[in-house]
């Protein structure tokens, strides 16, 4: 045996002994923990959990900037790019879900931000919505009226906070 | 300098030509299994290259959902039954494409694939009782990186120097993935048994192209194709996803493969076993999916009779009889199943749910139709059998006409024929079913490198005009060779065409198999063998195109806020640009001084880069599945770089 093979025999090796070592013969070195579970993100509160109450101030939609831009080219689509809707909490108890909607009826498309809000929350609070997609094909028009839609649930019911009729425009020009 | 890549392994390289050294010691035997398995040493480093590289895109996981139905039967069929009685991957119902019933039973497909992984397997199942699965497959990647590395040196004459480099390399990468690495659950055994046989048969196939390219013209050009299976075409992106198509590739290369050694050689004893062996590759391939079979038995038949120095009823009976053996694991699967030998599971109604159960669980599998009397005579139960064979054959040739002829039909829409070949882009219909991304790419998009298949037309008037016979009972055996690579590309094509373009296509993966036959075609021109002498040049254009390129995109991906559908048309635009270049220059480089050629040579390496990019961001980033890789610094990588 040379030296080449010597080498390549004690990798072989070390590799091997690694992976007994960390096995159910052996066991004496765990190599591989579970992973640790997953917390659930602080948004995504159970319905359960939506027992508080919410006074919000300064809550604002904003008139403008709701676009739908031309993806890449062949790509086939207009990604939606939409100003978050925006309020300020005085107080809050227990946890409230907030949902900031946006429907386009003449496209039969609706995106919605939802965010669960507790004590912990920021008083600024900004809710925008996922980024969405529609089809390059289904734009005729330069623009579309949507509402655009901040409500609170609690308890079970849901409360507008704000509503606002607003204008998609086009970027680029339809197809 | 130009690296000499023609280094001269006289003892390989007379054993790569069936000769070995004599003696019966065990190293002769094992000398002689890895020269039939990878003809030499620079098979062997594609072959643990291209294990080692699409390693990197191993994840875990399911990514297209009649994956359940091929892993649940082999889970099934490696606890000794074939019918799928316990469903462990996707939904608890079993209701996954490709999931079919008989005798009361529901049964999988591509027996030939899971009979193939049965070891593997097993030999896993092993590994857990004694080892750590997600240490051991860690363990097994950083192996193959060994190899590639002890390999390159063998071939330049570093062997300690490459062990010793390979050892830092593959140590330092197995403690790095260790230090990261979680707990892999053995539940996904099965999944991972059909990952690893479709990594290795995706290596056979850069391994075998490189040897029959190197047995046509040199061992430069059989690399050079070898490396651009690997490198340059989509046959890495779908190595670690357990569908037929790698495997198939492969048995249509081994197909190709044998049918040039059988008229290469002047011993008539050597041309008759490869011709023989050609036939039982076909045979194997009904395993595994009988109507792609099919086609390449009419390919290889009507080639074969028609280019053979001699058809005489000895030669015949033997290749007949040999392919007769190979259908045998093929046609007893069928008979345990269907109860017809010639009936595949496809042809077998799909299971939609416990009320589509067909027959009842009594009748004994394999027991075929009006068997069961016991009232009847022999002979009428014999004949009833032999209707029923007739049938499962007179329906599988239906079949096939059926597709040919739609495939004929659909040849004749310029429509499809573009964005099948040419350009994908945005197909409403089938973009819906993406979940409205433009996720698939043409062949051309997928493997830009095709584009030099522009001087076909060329270099066909140009065999033409050079007197070379086209008289098809007089043709070489690399002519011969070209009418049924020809032959089988045309007809696999056809079969397909008539439902292509589709939805989770990617990269056309329907005519994967058809891909290294292209890229057979590109090596055989003698253009793009003018561009393989500057290999430096070629080496330098693809590593920055890799190295930089493969930044570059990351960064303008993110910032265009691109989508899966997006990047894949950033892409496809990229790659649709890199062709254009190469078919370009291919077309004017006769025009130009030799002192220009590097530029083609460039252009080459680009167009392979720009492949190798997307088969790197797709396999890392854009296709990651949730449960993650089995290397777990991939899956860091992923997680970091991904912005979806």
């Amino acid at each position: 045996m040379n030296s080449s093979h010597r080498t390549l025999l004690l990798t072989i090796c070390c590799i091997a002994v690694a992976t007994v070592t960390s096995g159910p013969l052996v066991h004496a070195v765990d190599l591989t923990p579970t992973e640790s579970e997953q917390l659930e993100p602080s948004g995504l509160a159970s319905v359960d959990d939506e027992a508080g109450t919410l006074v919000a101030s300064n809550i604002s939609i904003p008139d403008t900037g709701y676009h739908l831009e031309k993806g890449v080219a062949g790509s086939g689509i207009y990604k939606v790019s939409f100003p978050p809707a925006r309020l300020h909490i005085e107080s809050v108890t227990n946890t409230v879900m907030l949902t900031f909607a946006i429907e386009i009826p003449e496209l039969g498309y609706m995106t919605q931000g939802v965010s669960a809000v507790d004590a912990d929350s920021p008083r600024n609070f900004t809710l925008g919505t996922p980024e969405g997609q529609i089809e390059a094909s289904k734009l005729t028009n330069q623009s579309y009226p949507a509402t655009a839609t901040l409500s609170v649930r609690s308890n079970g019911e849901t409360r507008t906070l704000a509503t606002r009729n607003v204008t998609i425009v086009v970027e680029g020009g339809s197809q | 300098m130009d690296l000499d890549l023609d280094l001269d392994f006289s003892i390989l390289s007379s054993r790569s030509h069936g000769d070995t050294a004599d003696g019966s010691t065990d190293t002769a035997t094992r000398h002689t299994l890895t020269t039939a398995l990878f003809g030499d040493h620079y098979g062997l480093l594609l072959f643990f290259g291209a294990v080692t590289f699409a390693g990197l895109f191993w994840h875990i996981g399911v990514f297209i959902n009649d994956n359940y139905t091929i892993a649940n039967a082999l889970y099934n069929l490696a606890n000794g039954h074939f019918a799928v009685t316990d469903i462990i991957y996707g939904p608890e119902s079993g209701v996954t494409p490709g999931m079919v019933t008989n005798n009361g039973q529901r049964y999988g497909r591509n027996y030939g694939q899971l009979f193939l992984t049965l070891p593997v397997v097993y030999a896993l199942r092993g590994l857990t009782t004694v080892g750590d699965l997600r240490i051991g497959l860690i363990g097994l990647w950083c192996l193959s990186l060994l190899a590639t590395c002890y390999q390159v040196g063998r071939i330049l004459n570093r062997e300690l120097l490459a062990a010793r480099v390979g050892a830092i390399l593959a140590l330092g990468i197995f403690a790095l993935n260790t230090a990261v690495a979680t707990q892999l659950d053995d539940k996904w055994i099965t999944l991972l048994a059909l990952q690893l046989t479709s990594i290795l048969a995706a290596a056979f196939v850069a391994v075998l192209t490189y040897r029959l390219l190197t047995r046509i013209h040199t061992r430069r050009i059989g690399l050079a194709a070898g490396l651009a299976i690997v490198f340059a075409t989509p046959v890495s992106f779908w190595a670690a996803i357990p569908k037929r198509h790698t495997y198939m590739a492969a048995l249509v290369l081994a197909v190709v493969y044998s049918f040039y050694r059988s008229r290469e050689t002047a011993a008539a004893t050597t041309a008759l076993r490869f011709r023989a062996l050609a036939y039982a590759f076909v045979g194997l391939a009904t395993w595994l999916q009988a109507g792609e079979a099919l086609v390449i038995f009419v390919a290889l038949v009507a080639v074969d009779l028609l280019t053979a120095e001699s058809n005489s009823p000895r030669e015949l009976a033997v290749v007949g009889g040999v392919f007769g053996l190979s259908l045998l694991p093929f046609m007893l699967t069928n008979l345990l199943i269907a109860g017809n030998p010639f009936s595949p599971p496809l042809f077998l109604p799909r299971y939609t749910g416990p009320e589509s159960l067909v027959g009842s669980p009594s009748t004994s599998p394999g027991s075929s139709p009006g068997t069961g009397s016991s009232a009847q005579p022999v002979w009428i139960a014999l004949l009833t059998s032999l209707q029923v064979v007739a049938n499962g054959l007179l329906e599988s040739i239906d079949q096939l006409a059926i597709r040919v002829e739609g495939g004929l039909r659909a040849a004749l829409e310029p429509q499809r024929l573009y964005h099948v070949f040419i350009r994908g882009g945005y197909i409403e219909e089938v973009a819906r079913k993406d979940l409205g991304h433009a996720i698939n790419l043409s062949l051309l998009e997928s493997a830009p490198i095709f584009a030099a298949l522009v001087v076909l037309p060329k270099a066909l008037y140009g065999r033409v005009r050079d007197g070379v016979s086209v008289e098809i009972r007089r043709l070489t055996p690399h002519h011969a060779t070209d009418v049924l690579v020809a032959g089988i590309a045309v007809l696999f094509s056809l079969f397909y065409l008539r439902v292509l373009p589709l939805h989770v296509m990617i990269t056309v993966r329907y005519l994967l198999p058809v891909m290294p036959l292209l890229l057979y075609a590109v090596f055989r021109f003698r253009a793009v063998h003018d561009l393989l002498t500057y290999p430096r040049t070629l080496g330098i254009a693809f590593t920055g195109t890799v190295c930089i390129g493969v930044q570059l995109l990351v960064v303008l991906l993110i910032l265009l806020d691109t989508n899966l559908g997006e990047a894949a048309q950033v892409h496809a635009w990229l790659n649709l640009t890199a062709a254009t270049l190469l078919a370009l220059w291919l077309l004017v480089q006769t025009r130009l001084p030799e002192r220009y050629t590097p530029v083609g040579a460039a252009i080459l390496g680009v167009t392979a880069g720009v492949t190798t990019n997307f088969l790197l961001l797709a396999g890392v980033v854009y296709f990651a599945l949730e449960p993650g890789f089995v290397l777990p610094i991939i899956e860091l990588l992923s997680e970091r770089v991904g912005w979806f």
